[in-house]
């Protein structure tokens, strides 16, 4: 036995297309560099580090399906997982082998790791500034989703499929649970790199959007106090909160049935929240969310293997993320100003980039950038409840893609 | 799909989303108007039990 059968992960490198080995090298770095900036905290380190880990370890843990002959090319397998296998013979085999195998077939491939997440997302939603401001908070919503309405077009005119394009396009949405479910249901081919775009991307929102809100809105509006008004000052009761749960949970999933497993998860973890029971509100929050995106972090990584990133739409996609989420955010900020002109300039046009929902990174990112000019100005509030009902945009736009766009295919 | 019927679908998308939103908005308003006003009713029946006791 010679040592490049012994250390088959180094072997398999000299089994292969030369182009596609040091693929997989640049992959490994890459995992390492991804372990790295979450460790700095230059992305979220919740997501990156496991997704690192995961990324270097398929694409260094590859093992040769059989001993090479003379030097011929030969087909890599690994014992982590197995995305492609579909029939049920094959899936019961793989569980058996593959460890990761169980959780991408049973909570993944489903859409079920997207949906334990929104759950987790609607305990930590409190929706009072929804309830206080809906107009206004829906409005900054709407106009945030121009990212995701103007990247369709532009992904079809790339080259696109309908499917592939609205999957791309839900990356504006800026809630990686909706581009999770939405690319299994439209792009099932597509699903891994469309998520590793839109976590990178989410990862790097707190770099990126300060810069535009400072070079789309002038000082003064950013430090701009908003006058209190009547409805400011009112409670909105517990009764108020869970009742809008329930009925627009019945409602959405009315109009799009398609989509009824995210709108079941998100409203139902609120209602968890609301009706104040804090044993459900730490098992989803503490156990289910953190373990949903731990795994979701891994399995990201697993599926990172140079194969697909040899796909020539990996690039495009990145073009597509960086244009969906960039427009999001002016789209955003360009419905704070509406908001401002409506109100009689009694607003902060900044709360607008928090129509963009990444709870509550946005939300954050809004009252940080007017708390560096004036401490004594806050505007979470308002921020918050354009930051959730951009979670419930989001929702609404993601079934309008999953119910019409098949139709077109 | 064409780029041109790719842009006339999410337009037709985005109206649609706007409308459900504001329809969702109206629904909030709808929501907290009655649950206040059912909240005052209940509160103004217990404060006229309370001072049917008190006399």
């Amino acid at each position: 036995m010679n040592l490049l059968e012994l250390f088959q992960g180094i072997g398999s490198l000299f089994a292969q297309d030369p182009t596609i080995a040091i693929g997989r090298i640049v992959l490994i770095i890459l995992g390492v560099v991804l372990v790295l900036l979450g460790f700095k905290r230059v992305l979220e380190p919740l997501i990156m580090i496991p997704m690192g880990f995961g990324m270097t370890a398929i694409n260094a843990g590859m093992l040769l399906k059989a001993i090479p002959v003379d030097g011929a090319e030969n087909d890599l397998t690994n014992i982590m997982i197995a995305p492609m296998e579909s029939s049920t013979e094959g899936l019961m085999n793989v569980m058996q082998i593959d460890f990761l195998q169980p959780i991408y077939t049973l909570t993944f491939s489903n859409g079920l790791i997207a949906c334990i997440v929104f759950m987790g997302i609607g305990v930590i939603c409190d929706i009072s500034p929804v309830l206080k401001y809906p107009f206004t908070s829906m409005l900054i919503a709407m106009f945030a989703e121009l990212g995701t309405i103007l990247t369709f077009p532009i992904a079809t005119a790339m080259g696109f499929s309908p499917g592939e394009a609205a999957a791309a396009a839900i990356i504006g949405t800026a809630d990686g649970p909706m581009v999770l479910f939405t690319s299994l249901l439209l792009a099932k081919d597509l699903f891994v790199p469309i998520t590793i775009v839109a976590y990178l991307y989410l990862s790097i929102c707190y770099g990126f959007y300060p810069a535009l809100v400072k070079i789309l809105i002038p000082k003064h509006l950013r430090a701009k106090a908003i006058q209190l008004r009547e409805q400011d000052s009112r409670t909105i009761s517990p009764k108020a909160r869970i009742i809008f749960d329930v009925v627009a949970c019945a409602a959405l999933c009315l109009l799009f049935p398609v989509a009824a497993p995210l709108f079941l998860s998100f409203f139902l973890g609120n209602a968890i929240r609301e009706a104040v029971m804090p044993n459900y509100q730490k098992l989803l929050e503490n156990v289910f969310l953190y373990t949903a995106t731990f795994f979701l972090g891994l399995l990201l990584g697993i599926l990172c293997d140079v194969n697909t990133f040899a796909d020539p739409k990996v690039l495009k996609l990145l073009i597509l993320g960086f244009i969906a989420l960039g427009v999001a955010a002016v789209g955003g900020i360009i419905g704070g100003y509406v908001v401002y002109g409506i109100n009689k300039k009694n607003y902060n046009p900044t709360i607008g980039v928090a129509g963009v929902s990444c709870v509550p990174t946005t939300a954050k990112i809004a009252q940080h950038e007017v708390h560096a000019l004036d401490k004594r100005v806050w505007i979470l509030q308002y921020a918050m409840g354009a930051n959730v009902c951009g979670v419930i945009s989001s929702a609404i736009l993601t079934g309008l893609y999953v119910t019409i766009i098949p139709s077109l295919m | 799909m064409g780029i041109g019927q790719a842009f006339l679908t999410s337009g037709q998308i985005y109206v649609m989303g706007f409308a459900i939103a504001l329809g969702m908005a109206a629904l909030i308003k709808l929501i907290t108007f009655v649950i206040s006003h059912s909240d005052a009713k209940s509160a103004a029946k217990a404060a006229e039990k309370e001072g049917g006791a008190a006399q």
